[in-house]
């Protein structure tokens, strides 16, 4: 802005004083300046004219599609549940066998201690995978070596998205058993992608066998 | 009854019935799952499409934010409205498609490009284009600001929160994109 020198407003200045955030000094300068006050009605006409554009629909109905990802994303909760289960009634009679006075809770927190490990290794795995993969990423490849990678890699992308999106900001050591086994289906899912990425960027030759 | 009685009546029934959908919802029952997308997927689709640069990326969002909104539903405390949580949600999920694009195909219409004022000369004087068209000439990173900002309301600070930048980006594009817009609609010398 330059009201102090006696120049007009500024666009970010002009779009502030539309939304009621003026300056005292912009206000003054609106006051006596004709050409700045038709540049801010004209900002107020360019909200007015954006907000009253058509809206756009779907083209399809995608409802299909949410219900089927809603449903599968449900099973493998149900799959890590009864895993998570099983493997907590292991430790307890692990415990019981031994004769151990450790309470069930105590296995319960053995069983989510060994849910972080296993989830760290993955992570761990996942990481060396990443790595070979941008080594493996200078060497050119066919066209149906490059179609693969790129679906491969969206559905990377959706599993980073979710991961992102189901604790984005937990630690594993935060995490709940729950989680915990959402966490490790989704990077047991994500390791999978990584192998077969790796494997397509070998044998491009091979490539329909996948 | 009067017309304000009736009013409030309706009013206080729907927000019960609308309760008792979201219970349900987060109870997992997919037909009120179906009905809160059926609701919303007009308003999520058209903040979407205006964000990403193809359709189809649009339909993306919108299948993501359900699924999103269907696992974080418990999470939704009431406070503001679901509209405006649902929303946010996509505007993440939108944004976070560009920035993976951009770091995808290290993108030319990104950034850079956008905070170029137009050629002054034969573009703005010959070209003037109606508003959706105008729009389409923006960066997407330049849109998008635009409208979450302008239309959508979102502050700077939010938007910088959403796309995981800082508060000058929102600001600058956005003043760069009122620029543009103008030039291009024909609004400015």
């Amino acid at each position: 802005m330059s009201t102090a020198s006696g120049a007009h407003l500024e666009t970010a200045e002009l779009i502030e004083a539309r939304d009621g955030r003026a300056s005292d000094g912009c206000r003054e300068h609106l006051a006596s300046c004709a050409r700045c006050r038709e540049e801010l009605e004209a900002s107020h006409q360019l909200r007015a004219r954006l907000r009253a554009l058509p809206a756009s629909s779907p083209p399809r109905d995608r409802w299909p599609e949410v219900r089927r990802r809603i449903a599968g994303m449900r099973r493998r909760r149900r799959v890590g549940r009864s895993l998570f289960g099983l493997a907590a009634a292991a430790a307890v009679i692990a415990v019981m066998w031994g004769g151990a006075a450790a309470s069930e809770r105590a296995a319960g927190e053995r069983e989510i201690a060994r849910l972080r490990a296993h989830l760290a290794e993955l992570h761990e795995q996942s990481q060396l995978l990443d790595a070979e993969l941008r080594a493996l990423s200078t060497r050119s490849t066919t066209n149906a070596q490059a179609q693969a990678l790129i679906l491969l890699e969206d559905g990377l992308e959706r599993i980073d998205a979710e991961l992102a999106s189901t604790a984005p900001k937990a630690s594993a050591g935060e995490l709940g058993t729950e989680a915990l086994v959402d966490r490790i289906v989704l990077w047991s899912g994500r390791l999978e992608l990584q192998e077969i990425m790796v494997q397509v960027r070998h044998t491009p030759l091979r490539i329909g066998a996948i | 009854m009067t017309l304000t009685k009736v009013e409030e009546r309706v009013t206080r029934e729907q927000g019960s019935a609308g309760d008792q959908l979201l219970a349900r919802a987060r109870r997992g029952d997919l037909a009120a799952l179906e009905t809160l997308y059926r609701l919303h997927e007009g308003v999520v689709y058209d903040l979407a499409r205006r964000i990403c640069r193809r359709p189809e990326d649009a339909e993306e969002v919108l299948q993501e934010t359900f699924i999103e909104v269907a696992r974080s539903l418990r999470q939704y405390r009431g406070e503001g409205s679901l509209s405006g949580w649902i929303r946010t949600i996509a505007a993440r999920k939108a944004l976070a498609r560009l920035r993976r694009e951009r770091i995808r195909h290290a993108d030319p219409l990104d950034d850079e490009a956008v905070l170029v004022d137009p050629a002054p000369g034969p573009t703005s004087a010959h070209r003037r284009l109606d508003l959706e068209a105008a729009l389409h000439t923006l960066s997407a990173n330049a849109r998008a600001v635009l409208w979450l900002h302008d239309v959508e309301g979102y502050t700077h600070e939010e938007i910088a929160e959403l796309a995981q930048r800082s508060v000058s980006f929102s600001k600058s594009h956005l003043a760069r994109a009122h620029r543009r817009l103008r030039e291009l609609i024909g609004e400015r010398p």
